[in-house]
């Protein structure tokens, strides 16, 4: 994938400045940065939901999204959701369901279920539709303690898994620090990409406690 | 607090039977009411009690007359309700997601809903003629303005997450509106299409009374220049008990279905 984005403004305020941004096939990008940076803005053009900007987004294919809200259709059942959605067969459906430990729930309606069971639902939805990118927005935020280290959990092996591309939206480290390949930094006003750090240990080896001491040293003298 | 959709299914018809009884001893506190009122006034030309209203219904639905004025104010209730409703739902739909196209529309919105009934009905009659076409094109268009602006609302408070969920997902168009637009308006449809049906009716007596010669306004029309009070009262009530009837037997348990989802919250 590659975006090169020259521009993006609302009304007068240019919240995007010039952002040139590459992804390769397999590799997870955390885009992280300070809260109403334009973190979002730019995930939104990135998954086509945006088109009003100057510049050009190529190579996502077919794209799906996990977002921070897990807007599944409360009138419909869990597995309703994935096929609607997805457009996919009932087999690929469960078989998502069954990655994100929810396959005996498929039955149930969404709002049966708690946040971080609906986010799995999202997942599955996500991945039932075969993207060649995959955006998590905000993926594990809201979510207590033990539901959101489960949740991780599940992600990195179904990221380590897969061949899709990935774009992780978060402001906390420590998740980019646990599942991403590459880090990449947004700040300033319009914002730019302030520092692009590609982490060496695979993320299923990793120490996190080392690699996120790490990211912050790199981060730190970066915006020094 | 709780409320309906945590009760239990035995608590849920528990309430549900109470009320019945509620409603139905209502139902007997009016008609004691009605019994006192006609004996307090004591003249059956002004106000006849309800058991002599009651033969008066029986004479006119042994001859056949009731039950041919009936059926020709319900069609012409049905004719409107529909045209109202597609017009109404296409136009308000419309103005909802299509800011350019409400500033049009919305002047001509006030304007029709600030215009009286009787002078739309009027002028139908005036410009089309005394004739079916005329009387249903009244009703219609007194409905049509309401129904539009209820669902504007419904299609301004779409959810739009869920619209960036069905772009991001490439959902073809036609199942984005089957399963993620039209399920988020059904609650407004139901409105529209209770509120458009009360009124439609009422609506339809008065195009009947002013220039149709059948339906239940031209019995009224007739009766009230006989002054016959109960031929008055025996065919609105067997309109209003029609009325009833497809309100508790249609429009609620369709509603009950439409919004069965909500039931299954946790």
């Amino acid at each position: 994938m590659k975006a090169e984005i020259l521009e993006k403004s609302f009304g007068d305020r240019q919240v995007l400045g010039p952002i040139s941004l590459t992804l390769e096939r397999g590799e997870v990008l955390a885009l992280t940065g300070p809260s109403g940076i334009g973190k979002s803005t730019l995930m939104r053009i990135i998954a086509g939901l945006d088109r009003n900007f100057s510049g050009a987004v190529a190579g996502t294919g077919k794209v799906a999204m996990v977002f921070q809200e897990p807007t599944l259709l409360p009138w419909r059942s869990v597995l309703d959701n994935i096929l609607i959605a997805a457009g996919c067969t009932k087999q690929v459906a469960e078989h998502a369901l069954e990655r994100v430990e929810l396959k005996e729930r498929q039955q149930a309606f969404p709002r049966q279920l708690s946040l971080g069971q609906q986010r799995r639902v999202a997942l599955a939805r996500a991945l039932a539709a075969k993207p060649d990118t995959l955006i998590l927005d905000e993926a594990f935020a809201s979510l207590d303690e033990a539901t959101g280290n489960r949740m991780r959990a599940m992600v990195r092996k179904i990221l380590n898994e897969s061949e899709f591309q990935t774009i992780l939206v978060t402001h906390s480290l420590s998740d980019a620090a646990e599942l991403a390949d590459r880090i990449l930094l947004l700040d300033g006003t319009p914002a730019s990409i302030r520092l692009d750090h590609s982490i060496s240990q695979p993320a299923a080896t990793r120490d996190l406690q080392e690699t996120l001491a790490d990211v912050r040293r790199v981060l730190q003298s970066g915006s020094k | 607090m709780r409320n309906h959709s945590q009760m239990a299914p035995s608590t849920h018809r528990a309430a549900s039977r109470s009320n019945l009884v509620r409603g139905l001893l209502s139902f007997g506190v009016f008609l004691l009411m009605w019994v006192a009122l006609s004996r307090y006034i004591n003249d059956s030309s002004l106000l006849p009690p309800p058991t002599e209203v009651a033969r008066i219904f029986w004479l006119e639905a042994r001859t056949g007359e009731l039950g041919r004025h009936l059926l020709a104010t319900l069609l012409r209730v049905i004719a409107a309700f529909f045209l109202a409703m597609s017009i109404g739902s296409l136009l308000g739909i419309v103005a909802g997601r299509n800011q350019a196209f409400n500033a049009w529309a919305n002047p001509w919105l006030i304007i029709f809903l600030n215009l009286p009934a009787l002078v739309i009905i009027v002028l139908c009659y005036l410009w089309i003629g005394l004739t079916e076409a005329a009387a249903v094109t009244a009703v219609a268009l007194n409905k049509i303005p309401m129904i539009a602006v209820m669902m504007r609302e419904g299609a301004r408070s779409l959810d739009p997450a869920l619209n960036d969920m069905t772009q991001v997902f490439r959902m073809p168009r036609s199942s984005a509106w089957r399963h993620v637009i039209l399920p988020q308006l059904a609650p407004h449809f139901a409105a529209a299409g209770r509120t458009g049906f009360a009124l439609i009716w009422k609506i339809v007596l008065v195009v009947e009374f002013l220039g149709r010669s059948n339906g239940v306004g031209f019995q009224i029309h007739l009766y009230f220049q006989l002054f016959e009070v109960g031929h008055i009262l025996a065919y609105a009530l067997s309109f209003v008990a029609i009325m009833l009837a497809i309100e508790y037997l249609i429009v609620q348990p369709w509603e009950k279905s439409a919004s069965g989802w909500r039931l299954n919250e946790s």
